[in-house]
Order: structure tokens, then C-alpha cells, then sequence
């Protein structure tokens, strides 16, 4: 009869094999981190919940789209109960794009549909995420974190054109076409 | 069930056999013998087919949806 | 009837109470959602529901479930009288008062702010005081746990804890150790926020605080299960544990590793950069190694038990085994769910991929798979086996039993599947009714509507469930008394055993290490240089 050291050795076979997997999906993790690029979002940077309006980037004025000086674009949108401001974003495709989210009351989250760009939106923090989309059209926004009663009516859209209908003001800024 | 075997433990077994007990430790070790072949099969088979959806999502579903971060 | 079946039944009444109108509001939930009416519906009762529904499986059915199935497991593992048994009874009366405490708020609608709490939104203190008491009924339950072992060792020095107690003192342990982190959230951060004291809250610190709980609150409502696999389905199957040996392993590794993993819920969190939220992925890797240790050594006790029948062949003693069993369908079932539910988890967890559903009805799904699926049908597999030795009666019908496992399994499937599907084409969590004038969301239309027909079969199976322990009333006081309830045997019961596998003293060192490693910075760092406070929102209607 097998004795109990014949038993753990099966066990240890198995665990080997296990190990082996648990090696291979890690391995693949690396791979999607390092050579794709798909990473959680990194940014670590604080910002005073309470005086959002007095901060020199998130007045309603600079918020939406626009092209830098140094020609990155960059998406500033503030998500309040129960609505993002703005609630239409224009982005180009096939370029980078550098979002920027904040919230001045409590916790909310975004994610863009058919795409991998997700994040939680944390008062105090500013949260960035880096993303290129691939696909034209209008693609929602959603907050997907509870914020309260109205959680259900705050979303926002993503309308990602073509390079050729980008067309940045004399400032940089790019609004949403009229629908 | 078509096993020839009985199903519940001590009031089928077979006449020649001295007491349910001994009877009880020789099936064990009988099926000791093979155990745990049919366990390597099935959770390998499990595990390994775990890993190829894993890998179909990871490849057609998350990669195409491009970098972020 | 004996006093510690009486405490038992009391708990496992209360747990499966809860559990049935939970249920009804999770199918209410899904109609609101889909493109079906809801009678009643408006955000406010919506999200009510989900508080309430969310409150009572995660906190109540667990919770009681758990203490319950925990004095019986001693009281017959050790067989030997339970200490503490008053403050036990204690326990039940105060954990039941916390339940009404942090219910009555819900139900009157000053405590939508679901069961994970969402601060710096604030809901009546009630609510929090309540969950605090019921916290502390489970604490008494670990320490009840915690000195039946310790007795049961002094009397029985140099021998072998059995396997169930082992695993039961060892969830008692890490439940200890995980409600130090909502407790704290609660204590120093929510509940002075509820009373007015404080007027803000450090966000990043409150959720950093609930990650701790988070993963391992998880494992502790699996604990049962894995019980019920090692320690009751071998039995059932006709067979013996394969190995009690792994099932220790499998037991100490879900200690060590559930705890400093719980930061795989805040991937996309802004609070934490990539080097912490990185280590705690590399540990979550390693909460796989057990349960896959787990997966192997309960298809060797099966496939013990089905050669033993008269099975042969690679596969054949599958077919040979007693699936008439309640306890033994149960457990096939569990594991064909544990397939997609730990499928699921496994792309939650691979770090960049989370990206790809954090926060989608991707992740509703793996969770209700994991634990309303593979958790909560051992639960009545539990039920089902333990019931006729607390009442002293046999069950009235195994087949009605059956029947209404299957049901949880379709009932589950269904639900679940279309989940998974509406998370990858982005659906949204925690949303009160969709818009599906929109063109991309009424795509989702029939998907919605199969996992409605799924919530109904739950329903169904839930009700059903409910009627097959009402009916052990009506069942004939059996002839002779039934035979002794016995935990499964191993191939080979342990005779000598090393101490690291007999108790816990190292291994909680080893915890403190992990945890340290895990948690210390990510957590000190909200001390070294405070971020900016968020105000506090209450949704209680109370003045601010
Ligand atoms: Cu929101």
C-alpha cells in the first residue's frame, strides 16, 4: 500500500506543476507590463479636494482637451455628483493621450468602454492615464463607482476622430463636434 | 450505476472476506494503486485549460485594447 | 436537544434567514437593471436593496453561518464539552443586535452606502455600530475556538488537532487578523465622521485600511467550503482523505497568503504606486498554490472512493462515484464552478488586465461564482449533512435536496456567463437601471434578460432550500437514533506530526512579517506626509 511519503511525493508533483503554471502567467503579466506597455495607473500626485478651483489646472476653463506646447494632448476632466465636467471629450486616434481626473467630493471611477483605460478617481489624488485609441467613434465614459444616489446618470463620452478632423484653436483646445 | 461493486460499506460484502474492516483496507489498498493517476488527469486537464482561456482572453480580448498605464 | 446543537441551529437559522431575503433582493436588483420593470423602483430604494442585500450575505449569512458550522465542528471533532458555551450564547444575542442595529438604518433608507462603505460618504452611525457589534460577536466565536483548541490539546498532548478544528481554529486566527482593518476604518476614520466629530476623512488611508479586510474576509467565508471538502465529501464519496497532511499545507497557506494580498483591489487606485501594488500581485499568484493543492488532493479522495466502487480506467471512477449524495454532487459541482469563478479571478488579478474589467459586471460575476456559487452550495451541502444530527431526525427527501442544488448550479451558470461577456463589452457595476435608448448598450439588451431568468432559478433554489430544512419538522422521529456524525477519515490519520502543523505560533509570526513587508509602508505613508482630507457626505438626511 502507498505510504503516506509515496502520497507526498504525488503532492509534490502536482505542486511543481502548479508552480510551472502559476510561473507562465506570471511570466505573460510581465510581458503585457514591460514590452506592451499595459500597466495600472502609476501616477502618484495629490491635489487639495476643496480648492480644486483655485488650482491652475483644474478651473473650468482649462478643462477638456488640449494639445501642450510640446504637442502632447492632454484630457482634464473633473468627476463631481453627479456629472463629469466636461461631458464630452474630443481625442484623436492613433495619438497619445495623457488623461487627467480629479474629484473635489468623494470617490468616483472611470472606464472607457473597449478600451483599457480604467481608473479609480480618489479626492485628493489626481489620477493620469496614458492611452491610445484605436477606434473612431463616440465611446462611453461611465463613473463606475458608487457616489451616491444620482451614481446611475454620470457618464460622460469619449468621441476619439480621425487625425485629419483634430482641429485644435489658436489656444490648443479641442472641443466635441455638435451632435 | 453499473459498477459491479456493492455501494454502501458493510452489509454487501462478499461472504469469504473475514471482517468488513480487512475487507475495507485491501479495496483501499487496491485502489491506492492507481489513485492518483485519474486526479493527474483531470486537474491537469483542468488546470491546462484554465491556462489556454487565460491566454485566449490575454491575447485577442486585453493586448488589442492597447497600453495604458 | 443539546445546548451546543441548540447554539449551532440558532446560528445557521439566522445565517439562511438572512440569506433567502437577500436573495429577493438581488432578483429585484437584476429586473431594475434590465430592460424589464421593477415594481417599486427608484435609485434610492435601488441602492437600499443593494446596501441590504450586500450587507446580508457578506456579513449575516457568512458571519452566523460560519460560528455556527464553527461550535459544531468542535463540539464534534473534540468531542469534548465546548468551553465558554455561555459566552457563545452571549456572542449570538449581541451579534443578533448588531444585525438589527445596522438593518433598521437600511431599511429606513439612512444607510445607502452599500456594504463596502464608500467614505468620505457617510451614513447613520447606526449603521457602522451595529457592524461593529457583529464584528465582535465573531471575535468572541475565534476566542471560543481558539480555547477548545488549546483544551483539547493539554488533554490530548502529542496528538494530532483532527483535521476539521485544525482548519476552523486557523479561519478564527486570520479572522482576527482581518478585521483589523475595517475595524480601524471603522473606529477611527467612519464612525467619528457619522458622529459629527470630524468633518473630514482621509480617503487613500480608509481604503488602503479596507483592502486589508477585503481579500482575506473572502477566504474566510470559504473556509467552510474547503472544510467540507477535506474533511465531510470523503466521507460522503465512500472513500478517505487522500492526503491530511496537504490539507494542513493547503490550510496554513490560505493563513500566510490571503491577508498581504488585498491591494489587488486597489490596481487602479491613485493612492499607491506600482511598486507595492506589483509585490502584492506576486503574493496573490501564490493564494492560487493551495487552492490548486486543494483541487488535487480532493480529486485523489475522489478517485479513491470511485475505484474503491468498483471504478476503473483513467476517468471511470468518476462515473462510479455515489453522485446521489447530496454532499458529494455538491462538491462536483463546486469545482466545475470554482473553474470559471477562479478563471475569473485570475484575470482580476493579472495586474495590467485589470484594467481591462476593474469595476465591470466582470467582476460581479467572479465573485458571485466564487462565493454563491463554489462557497455557498457547500453551505448547503453543510446544511444538509449536519441538519439531521442537530434536530435528530433523517432528511425527509435527498431528492428534493438535489434538486435544489442543481437549481443553484443552473441558476448560477446562468446568471453569471452573460456577466462575464457584459463585463468585457464594458458594462458598468453598482448602476441602478441602464439607458438603453443607447445604441451600445441595448446591444446588451438579451444578455441582461438571459442572467434575469438565471437570478429567478436562484431564487427558486433559494426558496427551495428553505422548504427542505422547514420539512425535517414534519419528518418521523427515526426508529433507532441516528448514527454518530464522524468527519471524513485519511489514508493515513496522523500519528506523529510536527508542531508547525499542529498550531499556529509561527505561523502567526510569519503574518506579522508578511504583513509588515505587505502593509507597513502603504500604510505609514499616510502618517509620513498626510495627503489632502476629502469632506464628509452624509446620505442619512441628518444636518451636516
Ligand atoms: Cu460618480
Amino acid at each position: 500500500m502507498k505510504s503516506e511519503r509515496d502520497i507526498l511525493r504525488t503532492e509534490l508533483q502536482w505542486t511543481l506543476a502548479v508552480g510551472a503554471a502559476a510561473g507562465v502567467v506570471s511570466l505573460a503579466i510581465l510581458w503585457a507590463s514591460l514590452a506592451h506597455l499595459i500597466n495600472p495607473p502609476s501616477n502618484f500626485e495629490t491635489i487639495d479636494p476643496a480648492a480644486l478651483h483655485l488650482s491652475d489646472e483644474f478651473t473650468e476653463s482649462n478643462l477638456g482637451t488640449r494639445v501642450e506646447a510640446d504637442g502632447e494632448v492632454v484630457t482634464r476632466i473633473v468627476a463631481t455628483q453627479f456629472a463629469f465636467a466636461p461631458s464630452c471629450v474630443l481625442v484623436p486616434a492613433d495619438r497619445p493621450v495623457t488623461m487627467r481626473l480629479t474629484s473635489p467630493d468623494v470617490i468616483h471611477g472611470v472606464l472607457v468602454t473597449g478600451t483599457n483605460v480604467n481608473t479609480m478617481i480618489v479626492p485628493g489624488y489626481v489620477s493620469q492615464v496614458r492611452a491610445t485609441f484605436r477606434t473612431t467613434g463616440d465611446l462611453l465614459m461611465p463613473c463606475h463607482e458608487y457616489c451616491g444616489i444620482g451614481h446611475s446618470q454620470m457618464w460622460a463620452v469619449v468621441q476619439v476622430v480621425p487625425a485629419e478632423r483634430f482641429k485644435p484653436d489658436a489656444q490648443g483646445r479641442a472641443a466635441c463636434e455638435k451632435r | 450505476m453499473t459498477t459491479p461493486v456493492p455501494d454502501s460499506v458493510p452489509n454487501a460484502v462478499p461472504k469469504p472476506v473475514p471482517s468488513p474492516e480487512r475487507w475495507e483496507e485491501a479495496r483501499l489498498a487496491d485502489a491506492l494503486r492507481e489513485t492518483p493517476r485519474g486526479a493527474f488527469a483531470l486537474s491537469g486537464a483542468a488546470v491546462a485549460l484554465l491556462l489556454m482561456c487565460w491566454f485566449a482572453i490575454y491575447v485577442f480580448v486585453f493586448l488589442p485594447r492597447g497600453g495604458v498605464g | 436537544m443539546r445546548s451546543v446543537d441548540r447554539l449551532a441551529l440558532a446560528h445557521l437559522q439566522l445565517a439562511f434567514a438572512a440569506f433567502v431575503l437577500a436573495c429577493a433582493l438581488g432578483l429585484w436588483q437584476m429586473l431594475a437593471r434590465s430592460p424589464w420593470p421593477a415594481p417599486g423602483f427608484t435609485p434610492s430604494t435601488y441602492f437600499q436593496s443593494v446596501t441590504a442585500h450586500g450587507a446580508a450575505m457578506a456579513y449575516v449569512l457568512t458571519t452566523f453561518f460560519i460560528m455556527g458550522f464553527g461550535y459544531f465542528t468542535a463540539d464534534r471533532a473534540l468531542a469534548r464539552p465546548l468551553p465558554g458555551l455561555r459566552l457563545a450564547w452571549a456572542g449570538f444575542w449581541l451579534g443578533l443586535l448588531g444585525v438589527a442595529m445596522a438593518m433598521a438604518p437600511v431599511a429606513l433608507g439612512r444607510a445607502s452606502v452599500l456594504y463596502t462603505f464608500y467614505p468620505p460618504l457617510t451614513a447613520s452611525v447606526w449603521f457602522y455600530l451595529g457592524l461593529v457589534l457583529v464584528v465582535a460577536a465573531s471575535w468572541i466565536w475565534c476566542a471560543v475556538m481558539i480555547l477548545a483548541m488549546r483544551g483539547w490539546k493539554r488533554a490530548n498532548p502529542g496528538q494530532a488537532v483532527p483535521l476539521a478544528m485544525f482548519a476552523t481554529v486557523a479561519n478564527a486566527i486570520m479572522w482576527v487578523w482581518t478585521t483589523a482593518g475595517v475595524s480601524a476604518e471603522l473606529v477611527f476614520q467612519v464612525i467619528p465622521a457619522a458622529l459629527g466629530l470630524v468633518e473630514t476623512i482621509d480617503v487613500g488611508l480608509s481604503r488602503t485600511l479596507f483592502s486589508w479586510t477585503l481579500h482575506a474576509i473572502v477566504y474566510f467565508w470559504l473556509f467552510p467550503a474547503y472544510i467540507a471538502f477535506y474533511a465531510m465529501a470523503p466521507r460522503a464519496a465512500g472513500g478517505r482523505l487522500y492526503s491530511d497532511t496537504m490539507g494542513r499545507v493547503s490550510f496554513v497557506l490560505f493563513l500566510l497568503y490571503s491577508l498581504p494580498v488585498g491591494m489587488h483591489h486597489l490596481f487602479m487606485d491613485p493612492e499607491h504606486s506600482t511598486g507595492f501594488k506589483f509585490l502584492q500581485m506576486t503574493l496573490t499568484v501564490l493564494v492560487a498554490v493551495p487552492t490548486l493543492l486543494t483541487v488535487f488532493t480532493i480529486a485523489a479522495s475522489f478517485e479513491l472512493a470511485g475505484r474503491m466502487r468498483g471504478g476503473r480506467g483513467l476517468l471511470g471512477w468518476i462515473v462510479a462515484l455515489p453522485w446521489r449524495e447530496p454532499m458529494v454532487l455538491a462538491t462536483g459541482l463546486a469545482f466545475f464552478m470554482l473553474f470559471f469563478g477562479g478563471g475569473g479571478g485570475l484575470v482580476n488579478m493579472s495586474y495590467g488586465m485589470n484594467a481591462m474589467v476593474h469595476n465591470t459586471s466582470w467582476v460581479t460575476a467572479h465573485f458571485h461564482l466564487i462565493f454563491g456559487g463554489t462557497v455557498v452550495i457547500m453551505y448547503f451541502a453543510i446544511a444538509y449533512d449536519v441538519w439531521p444530527h442537530l434536530v435528530g431526525r433523517p432528511a425527509p427527501s435527498l431528492r428534493l435536496q438535489r434538486a435544489q442544488l442543481w437549481l443553484w448550479f443552473i441558476g448560477m451558470m446562468t446568471m453569471t456567463l452573460p456577466w462575464h461577456y457584459l463585463g468585457l463589452l464594458g458594462q458598468w457595476r453598482r448602476v441602478a437601471q441602464f439607458d438603453y435608448s443607447n445604441p451600445i448598450i441595448a446591444a446588451w439588451a438579451p444578455w441582461v434578460l438571459v442572467s434575469v431568468l438565471g437570478g429567478a432559478v436562484l431564487l427558486a433554489s433559494a426558496l427551495l432550500f428553505a422548504w427542505n430544512l422547514w420539512s425535517f419538522r414534519h419528518a418521523p422521529a427515526p426508529a433507532r437514533p441516528l448514527a454518530p456524525f464522524a468527519f471524513a477519515q485519511a489514508v493515513h490519520e496522523p500519528r506523529r506530526i510536527p508542531a508547525a502543523l499542529n498550531g499556529f505560533g509561527m505561523w502567526n509570526a510569519l503574518v506579522a512579517v508578511l504583513m509588515l513587508a505587505a502593509y507597513g509602508y502603504p500604510l505609514a505613508q499616510f502618517f509620513i506626509s498626510p495627503p489632502p482630507s476629502a469632506l464628509v457626505h452624509r446620505v442619512d438626511g441628518a444636518p451636516p
